[in-house]
């Protein structure tokens, strides 16, 4: 999992021919719209694609025939619909329905959304609904979220021809499978050593570290990753006084807090995540202890349930940034807010939004080669020759961001940054960090570039 | 197609769990909620065995990598199954010594947590929550099953040899064993038949049972994790069972078709984005409903359904039934008792017998001998600590002091269990015959020497099983015959009169081919007109070399029936001889019959 | 040994205990009278939380008022639940473990009803002063310490409503000989409502103090009622002293482990212990054997 050379250029290409061409059109459409113009595809304005161009075919190219309108692509998404998970299957769900209808009106193919439940990450049955949704819908694409479940299910994609994708619980162990891809940073793996590296740089009395995860996903993590970087990142003075695991679902920290203040620890960092980080942190600062504490991840439960005791609190995650208002950003928060009445605030919701706008890119690309647009096989070698894509993440006001995956592990590199979490719910983005290689590159240089704000 | 298929699987899995649990309610009336961790214990195990030595990725160990020993799937399968069945013990040894009832079903309720517990703590040996993946797929001889439609086919197997399994124990020797110990365990212990070990058998091959289709699915998912081990499975697996009538096959199998089909087929309704929730109230009033309504369980016990299949032992025909107003022994005409032979052997010697509750001295140095082929019969007022002395004596209570040598061997360290092997056998005052089973079976139960009672030969040596079960059912017959029941073989003991009842466990007590018979007020409760067929029973087992003592309190049925008697009052022995000459004392008099 | 950490973590102990002896008291009391598995106090349980939790957010009020809101909920929940499908259940058969599968299908029902209400994520309750106290190298919140109060409170008022009072003394007769108690005149019905009713109550008033210390979700309550269940029984059914003391065992010992092992395995040491116990007794530190 080298770090990645960005193949920005391709895809920027097409983007601004893209750009280039709906402008165009739009221009065009402008001077001749009282003449009362086109409908769909016509030969001559194939290009410039169907009704009313959106604002997404600004981005993504024109809708029509070329732009996959007439191919209908049987979506199945494999989910926490039931139990603590459901905040995520939520959003992934609903995520999902926006896109389909967004793509929908801007001429690309219609996306039939098929759901199923995986029990909370239960993989028998995480397999059994893959099965359903394989056996009723016929579907050709997967959304599926979770560790244990999409493991189970991945060894049988390539045989049901199936093209998949993880944007939730991407684990070690999806890592480089067949006919899947994950478009979330590894989780755990990829923000620690950005974290530990900013905790250690701005921080450079505190040598004493306690470490508290969760042995779900990333537990490797904590036994091997940390105790080797932390000394590298503190001149070889730092050690790990406190090294404790919680279980998922955890709500009272009072031990592991107590034993935290025995060790006299001077920092923090934690894997736990949304409720659970949320209960470690109040508890934390209920017992008086006011030391920086570093994550991986940031959620609303985490504000919600941890409250006024969110001070001196940071993440190292990668960032859904729904203020970063670029071109494609704009649209989906637009689209968002409209369509459930509240601005989207999480990455699991901007990440399976973007996968159905992959799949329309891979459409688009594979009716241009002259392929059956209707063939995951197909689309995934349009995949692997051309894989960058549009990103709801990076990029700024004129430009949306874009993400490039690597062909060989099927991961996908994105913006990840150090953000100082507040109580009122905002975060503050303080650094940029980066992806390593473990085994070889000196940890400070997670950080990327010179502080922020 | 394969959809269809993963539901048959989904409920084969729940249809081999809830015989599993049956097994286990049906014969020891109790309920475990641990189901699901020795189906966790057999898939985990399996899982561990046979995965490849962990992998490296970016210079990590994979956690989901857990270091496995690559053996060969179906070596680690079986050693999965012996797994669950061995670690079956840490319920069943407290079950059998004293966790029963509530006790016990919060016992499996923690094992099955501390389970779960641990199967997401010890993440270097199990892969914590997320479990292990990658593991080798279902193959015989390199051909791969990997495909649900393919793989039920193993299920449907493994269930049709599990329900075999269970048919061929309940109609075996150890069935009846364990039917009976299910109504009376004193009983069985006092006619020389184990108890533990029946038990702890039942719990391995249940707890196997569970093993075994853990197996399976750890191959068919080839991966194993946390959530299909809770639990909520355990708790649905109790559903199934009392859903389709505890304490039978059928119904446990239909409880599993039912809870196992029920979610798809809400879900088929159900298409909204809310369909987990729906699915779950549903199911929730379903299942409230069925058990609102059908509290016995779709097939309960004694339903027609059941009855109608249940396999009728078969009377050997070689062996005429001597069914004739005769059938008993043929008694002397002097039906009075002879007075003892002077140089008679004593079968039975206690000395310095006595037992203390709490404030109560019940048996105070109490000695006696029993005569060989004597009727001894031991009387006196209520409270005198007759059937005490029984109880110290058999060891079911045992004393503060004294000894009890039975034909010179010293029995006092023994159980009851040994002692009626060594000969000695009791009835109790309450009968305690098995009410549910035929008056055979009840009889059959205490014939000595049953390869059966252990199960494995049943497996193992089929035919010569087979053959010692039909002599065990003509030794039955003829120890029916001998109290003149022979006609109601086949009719279950519980529709008997009072005194065939105790007529029936009479029988029972000489299938043990015991010497020395204890009777318990053999005559109490009996109506006037079988009184006189059980006193020529008992003179007739005296007649044919066994030692009878009993315990009476009809002065008529002691004259008639023994030469010697010991007076107890208030744990002492008062007066020992014949009846004649306790009679003509006139303070026992008093004592027993008032002023 | 640490002994500031020794003395933080008994502290803990005390507090978690506390709140494990009230909801074992206020589950053995159902259990020991009616015998019935109420798997639903679960729900009971979550329902006074987000009781709770509406009540201060749709109507603002303060966090108290809010409070007694969820109590008398989780007190109608709970009546509800007995008077409706328990008592539906009982009266066609006298086999508890059918009660048991109607305690499970609403326990079921019910958690998936409230998800479809109010979605899986949490719901804070707010409002409550917010103070740490510091004894030396020990703290301990304001929550906490009113959690700990109203707990033993709670149980006291139990103790001394079921032996000082007639209607508890009724209760401790239908426990003991319910045939007998209604040959006497003693109404079970009455009584097997006047148990739910405490219980719930109980129940719905530490829900409370949970709440405060994090969020509502819909299936917050169901690790509460099995960690009552094995309080009950490491206490010893029929014992409000046993409940209580199983209750504080647990929390004692689910925290002291966090000395020598890792929080992981707390839950696994306190469910051993249940084991262990079982199999020397039986019937509890202070039961009776079958009543």
């Amino acid at each position: 999992m080298s770090d990645l050379t960005i193949g920005h250029s391709a895809g920027r290409r097409r983007i601004a021919m893209g750009a280039a061409v709906a402008s165009a059109a739009l221009l065009l459409a402008a001077c001749g719209s009282s003449s009362g113009s086109s409908t769909s595809s016509s030969p001559a304005s194939s290009a410039t694609g169907t009704t009313a161009a959106t604002p997404l075919n600004a981005i993504f190219g024109p809708g029509g025939a070329a732009g996959g309108q007439n191919v209908t692509v049987q979506d199945g998404m494999v989910l926490a619909l039931s139990g603590p998970g459901l905040v995520y299957g939520d959003a992934m769900q609903k995520a999902a329905n926006l896109a389909a209808e967004q793509i929908k009106a801007a001429g690309g193919p219609t996306f039939v959304i098929n759901t199923g439940d995986h029990n909370n990450g239960d993989p028998a049955k995480g397999l059994s609904e893959y099965q359903r949704l394989v056996s009723n819908f016929k579907i050709q694409m997967l959304q599926t979220s979770y560790g244990a479940p999409s493991e189970a299910i991945a060894p049988k994609l390539v045989g049901d021809n199936v093209l998949g994708f993880n944007g939730g619980g991407a684990s070690p162990g999806q890592i480089g499978k067949p006919n899947l891809w994950l478009t979330r940073m590894i989780f755990v793996l990829d923000p620690t050593p950005g974290g530990l590296a900013y905790l250690a740089k701005n921080n450079p009395d505190a040598l004493k570290l306690a470490v508290v995860g969760q042995k779900e996903n990333g537990s490797e993590v904590q036994e091997q990753i940390v105790p080797k970087i932390w000394p590298q990142l503190t001149g070889g003075k730092g050690s790990i006084v406190v090294n404790e695991y919680a279980p998922i679902g955890t709500t009272n920290f009072d031990s592991i807090v107590a034993k935290i203040k025995a060790s006299g620890a001077q920092a923090v960092f934690t894997t736990t995540y949304s409720d659970d980080m949320g209960y470690f942190v109040k508890a934390l600062r209920d017992a008086k202890i006011d030391i920086p504490v570093m994550g991986i991840d940031v959620s609303d439960n985490f504000f919600k349930v941890a409250g006024k005791s969110v001070t001196n609190v940071f993440a190292a995650a990668e960032q859904y940034d729904p203020t970063n208002l670029t071109p494609w950003n704009k649209i989906f928060v637009d689209g968002w807010t409209q369509k459930y009445g509240s601005a989207p605030h999480d990455i699991y919701g901007a990440n399976y939004y973007e996968m159905l706008f992959m799949w329309w890119n891979l459409v688009r690309e594979v009716i241009a080669s002259g392929g059956d647009p209707n063939d995951p096989a197909q689309l995934q070698k349009a995949l692997v020759a051309n894989p960058t894509f549009p990103s709801l993440y990076g990029g700024d006001a004129t430009k949306t961001g874009t993400m490039t995956f690597d062909t060989t592990s099927h991961t996908v590199s994105k913006p990840m940054y150090v953000v100082q979490l507040n109580a009122d719910g905002s975060q503050k983005k303080l650094q940029e960090i980066k992806r390593i290689d473990y085994t070889k590159d000196d940890p400070s240089t997670a950080l990327v570039g010179s502080p922020l704000g | 197609m394969e959809y269809w298929a993963t539901i048959g699987i989904a409920i084969l899995t729940y249809a081999v769990l809830s015989v599993s649990l049956n097994l286990l309610f049906g014969y020891i009336g109790e309920l475990s909620m641990a189901t699901a961790a020795f189906f966790g214990i057999g898939a985990y195990t399996a899982a561990i065995l046979s995965m490849p030595p962990a992998q490296s990725i970016a210079g990590l160990t994979l956690s989901s990598g857990v270091s496995g020993y690559d053996l060969n799937p179906w070596v680690a399968g079986v050693v999965g199954v012996v797994l669950a069945a061995v670690a079956a013990l840490i319920i069943s040894v407290p079950a059998v010594a004293r966790v029963r009832g509530e006790s016990l079903i919060l016992l499996t309720f923690s094992f099955q947590l501390v389970f779960s517990q641990l199967l997401t703590s010890m993440q270097s040996v199990t892969g914590g929550d997320q479990g292990i993946s990658g593991l080798k797929p279902l193959a015989i001889f390199g051909h791969e099953f990997t495909q649900a439609r393919q793989a039920i086919w193993f299920y449907v197997v493994l269930l049709i040899a599990v329900v075999a399994l269970g048919m061929l124990l309940g109609s075996s020797p150890y069935g009846r064993l364990l039917r009976g110990m299910r109504e009376s365990e004193s009983a069985v212990l006092s006619v020389g038949k184990p108890v533990i070990v029946p038990k702890l058998l039942v719990f391995s091959v249940a707890c196997g049972i569970a093993g075994t289709v853990g197996v399976l699915q750890s191959n068919y998912l080839q991966s194993v994790a946390p959530a299909s081990f809770d639990v909520n499975v355990s708790i649905l697996v109790v559903a199934a069972v009392v859903l389709g009538g505890a304490g039978n096959i059928w119904g446990a199998l239909l409880g599993s078709v039912i809870l196992g089909g029920l979610t798809p087929v809400i879900r088929n309704f159900t298409a909204d984005a809310h369909a987990s929730q729906w699915q779950a109230i549903i199911f929730g009033v379903a299942l409230f409903v069925i058990i609102a309504f059908r509290p016995n369980g779709l097939i309960p016990e004694g339903s027609r359904l059941r009855r109608g299949r249940r396999p009728q032992p078969e009377l050997s025909e070689a062996t005429p039934t001597p069914d004739t107003a005769h059938s008993r022994i043929e008694v002397t005409s002097e039906s009075r008792p002879v007075a003892l032979a002077v140089d008679a052997e004593p079968i039975l010697v206690v000395k310095g017998l006595s037992k203390r509750f709490g404030g109560l001295q019940a048996v105070n140095d109490v000695s006696f001998s029993l005569p060989e082929r004597t009727i001894t019969a031991l009387i006196g007022p209520n409270g005198a600590g007759k059937t005490t002395i029984f109880n110290l004596i058999t060891r079911a209570i045992t004393p503060d002091a004294g000894s009890v040598t039975l034909r010179g061997a010293d029995i006092s360290a023994m159980d009851p269990r040994e002692i009626a092997i060594q000969g000695m056998v009791r009835s109790f005052q309450d009968v305690r015959v098995f009410q549910k089973m035929s008056a055979l079976d009840n009889v059959a139960v205490a014939v000595p020497q049953q390869p059966g009672e252990w199960a494995w030969p049943l497996l193992l040596r089929p035919v010569s099983s087979r053959r010692r079960e039909r002599e065990v059912r003509d030794r039955a017959l003829d120890c029916l015959s001998l109290v003149g029941l022979s006609k109601v073989a086949q009719q279950p003991v519980g529709s008997l009169s009072f005194g065939d009842q105790k007529l029936v466990a009479i029988a029972r007590l000489i299938a043990t081919d015991g010497e020395l018979l204890l009777l318990d007020e053999p005559t109490s409760g009996v109506d006037p007109g079988s009184v006189e067929g059980v006193i020529e029973v008992i003179q007739s087992l005296r007649d044919i070399g066994k030692t009878v003592c009993l315990v009476e309190h009809s002065l008529h049925f002691v004259d008639k029936l023994a030469e010697h008697v010991i007076f107890l009052d208030q744990g002492r022995l008062t007066a020992e001889g014949s009846l004649e000459e306790l009679t003509s004392r006139p303070d026992l008099v008093t004592l027993y019959f008032g002023t | 040994m640490n002994m500031e950490l020794l003395e933080q973590l008994l502290v803990s102990g005390i507090v978690l205990g506390s709140l494990y002896a009230a909801l074992a008291v206020s589950f053995g009391i159902i259990y020991s009278t009616t015998r019935v598995f109420h798997l639903a106090h679960a729900l009971v349980f979550t329902c006074g939380a987000y009781a709770a939790v509406l009540t201060a957010s749709t109507f603002g009020t303060p966090v108290w008022v809010a409070m007694i809101v969820g109590v008398a909920a989780s007190i109608l929940i709970g009546l509800g639940i007995q008077a409706g499908p328990y008592t539906i259940v009982q009266r066609r058969s006298k086999d508890p473990i059918n009660v048991f599968i109607a305690a499970l299908a609403v326990g079921i029902a019910g958690t998936a009803l409230l998800e479809l209400l109010f979605t899986a994520s949490n719901r804070p309750l707010t409002g409550f002063p917010e103070h740490t106290f510091v004894v030396g190298s020990v703290t301990v919140t304001l929550v906490d310490v009113v959690s700990m109060v109203v707990a033993w409170l709670s149980i006291l008022a139990v103790g001394l409503f079921m032996t000082r009072t007639n209607r508890g003394r009724a209760i401790t007769a239908v426990r003991t000989n319910a045939g007998m108690a209604e040959a006497v005149g003693i109404s079970k019905k009455r009584v097997y409502l006047l148990v739910f009713a405490i219980g719930s109550a109980i129940a719905g008033l530490m829900a409370q103090f949970v709440t405060l210390n994090g969020a509502a979700t819909p299936s917050m309550g169901l690790r509460y009622v099995l960690i009552a269940f094995m309080a009950v029984f490491l206490g010893g059914i029929g014992s409000i002293k046993g409940a209580a003391v199983g209750g504080l065992a647990l929390g004692l010992i689910t925290m002291l482990t966090g000395l020598w092992v890792s929080l992981d395995y707390g839950t696994a040491i306190a469910f051993g212990v249940v084991i262990v116990m079982l199999i020397i007794k039986p019937h509890g530190l202070f039961g009776r054997a079958a009543v």
